[in-house]
């Protein structure tokens, strides 16, 4: 297996090889980071493929890439579901969880978890982007507090202090009057 | 402001969750502050129910379109990508024809330098030629010989091809003749029977295809099934050897295979649906249900003792676990009503038996019947 600089190295070669190892370690990484923020399916598979889109531009145009790809592959993730939110007008709706209605028929359950679901994208979008980034990392990826703080080259201590904020501002949105 | 206490406390717990503990257990640590840390922590577990695993055929879309993006943009001074990419693919296309480095492009491998060039002459081929189904097919024999060439030379290489599924064997698979391995790394969707149409992503190793993803892709016409191939039922897919797929010189309707000689009669039934599990409807299909029609004896009933790794003596289904099991219905066809129709019918007109020397599945061919998905375009 080679390591990140090595890919790397190939990969702004534009070799294919290293393209598709870059592309088959972080595909499914990123679409966990995104479907975490975006409810829909296929707008998580579009905003993967513009991630990779974004990675080659980088690439064909030669500008660096830092040594820890992963975490620039999820900051350009975070950038991307940021900018959809931003431009998209569907940002403003509800939209189903397809993930969900992808399961068998349970309609009450379906539709409980949907709401849950998408209330708490809702109330995660209103969180700063780090505290975003920060509960995308931990709780779609389940990455430790020591890899969350390298990709996003903070300290251990800020990130506990996002995460801790972060889930306190949830909590109060989620259960308003039990929260303070 | 949350207190720093409470901070800490809030960031143990969450560490606990993630490695996989209860909220009631968590809080049982902190019994005075449970109250308090209750809706937190329910809070976050709420958000592990918010990322999902991408379906891996979106992955090997994704893939697809991301290295043929970067085969045909790579030039920077180009001022209108598209146009630029065609008429340098078309060039190119006109410039290889009858030169040596056609022959070299042709015969590159997946990893080797000309091997973009090769792809990028197909593409142009692609778009412009005028049996596309026919090319596709070819194209698509050519990257199973791709795959053979590099397993002979012993390359390790990235691959992805199309295949029919000609032998589950636990870990190891034959896909058009490729030998796969799978393990509990791979990726699998769709049902996954001899007969077949996957798509596999791998890579080449000295023993086969190590496959990162195997999933049934229908082609652009909905096709995923040969025509006339027969289907297995949940428990003879999850054992070892299974019987090639029917030559097409069988009736249009044989599709049904019986289970296992020896396979313990418990797995046989059916794995309902859950459309079936409300219905609550009992099943009628024979292969699920009714009594194996004479499971041809193995030609070695020995192979219980030995071949088993699985094996307690009564065979549960190996382990060929991350098979999704095929429907119980024994036809294609679709229909509780034409597993009904299975008992009035004509009397079997083959039988194939394995060419193995330890089969474990005979098929059988069901009566003509419905018949009008069986008219599936061919794949090969």
């Amino acid at each position: 297996m080679l390591d990140d600089a090595e890919l790397l190295r190939r990969a702004y070669e534009l070799d294919t090889d290293a393209l598709a190892a870059i592309h088959d370690t972080y595909y499914q990484p990123l679409y966990r980071y995104i479907s975490f923020r975006v409810g829909d399916r296929d707008t998580c598979e579009d905003l993967v493929s513009e991630v990779f889109t974004r990675l080659l531009s980088t690439l064909r145009q030669r500008k660096s890439l830092p040594g820890n790809l992963r975490g620039w592959l999820f900051g350009v993730a975070a950038n991307v579901v940021s900018d959809y939110f931003r431009h998209s007008y569907r940002s403003q709706q509800t939209t189903l969880d397809e993930h969900i209605m992808s399961r068998d028929p349970l309609p009450s359950e379906i539709a409980e978890q949907m709401v849950t679901n998408e209330e708490l994208r809702q109330a995660i979008r209103k969180l700063t982007p780090d505290q975003q980034h920060v509960l995308a990392l931990r709780f779609g990826q389940n990455l430790s507090l020591q890899e969350v703080a390298r990709i996003l080259g903070k300290t251990e201590g800020a990130v506990k202090q996002l995460q801790a904020r972060a889930i306190a501002a949830l909590a109060r949105q989620m259960t308003p009057g039990v929260v303070e | 402001m949350m207190e720093p206490s409470l901070e800490h406390i809030l960031n143990d717990c969450i560490d606990a969750l993630i490695a996989g503990e209860s909220v009631d257990e968590v809080l049982a640590r902190y019994p005075d502050k449970a109250a308090t840390l209750r809706p937190l922590l329910n809070t976050a577990a709420s958000l592990f129910e918010l990322a999902t695993d991408p379906p891996p055929e979106a992955k090997i879309a994704s893939r697809r379109a991301f290295l043929q993006r970067a085969a045909t943009t790579r030039p920077r001074f180009m001022i209108w990508p598209r146009f630029a990419t065609l008429a340098v693919g078309i060039l190119l296309a006109i410039s290889l024809l009858g030169s040596g480095l056609s022959w070299a492009a042709n015969t590159s491998l997946p990893g080797d330098p000309l091997y973009g060039v090769k792809r990028a002459v197909e593409q142009v081929q692609l778009t412009f030629g005028r049996d596309n189904q026919q090319l596709k097919r070819s194209l698509e024999e050519r990257r199973r010989n791709e795959v053979l060439a590099l397993l002979e030379r012993r390359r390790k290489e990235t691959v992805e091809f199309r295949g029919v599924i000609e032998q589950i064997d636990s870990e190891r698979w034959s896909v058009s003749g490729i030998p796969v391995i799978i393990d509990t790394s791979t990726q699998m969707q769709g049902e996954l029977l001899p007969g077949t149409v996957v798509t596999i992503l791998g890579r080449t190793t000295d023993e086969g295809v190590q496959a990162t993803v195997v999933v049934v892709e229908p082609d652009k016409e909905g096709n995923n099934i040969l025509p006339f191939l027969p289907t297995i039922s949940p428990t003879a897919t999850s054992s070892s050897t299974v019987a090639p797929p029917m030559t097409p010189s069988l009736s249009s309707t044989a599709t049904v295979t019986t289970p296992l000689p020896t396979a313990n009669p418990a797995p046989l039934s059916p794995t309902p649906t859950d459309d079936d599990e409300e219905e609550g409807a009992p099943h009628s299909s024979p292969t699920a249900t009714s009594p194996l029609p004479s499971p041809s004896p193995t030609p070695d009933d020995d192979d219980e003792e030995e071949g088993d790794n699985d094996g307690h003596g009564a065979q549960s289904p190996s382990p060929a676990s991350t098979i999704i099991p095929s429907s119980p219905s024994p036809t294609p066809n679709d229909g509780n009503e034409g597993d009904n129709d299975d008992q009035s019918s004509p009397p079997p007109t083959a039988t194939m038996t394995p060419p193995s020397p330890s089969p474990t599945a005979t098929m059988t061919p069901t009566p003509p019947g419905d018949d009008e998905d069986d008219d599936n375009e061919d794949d090969n």
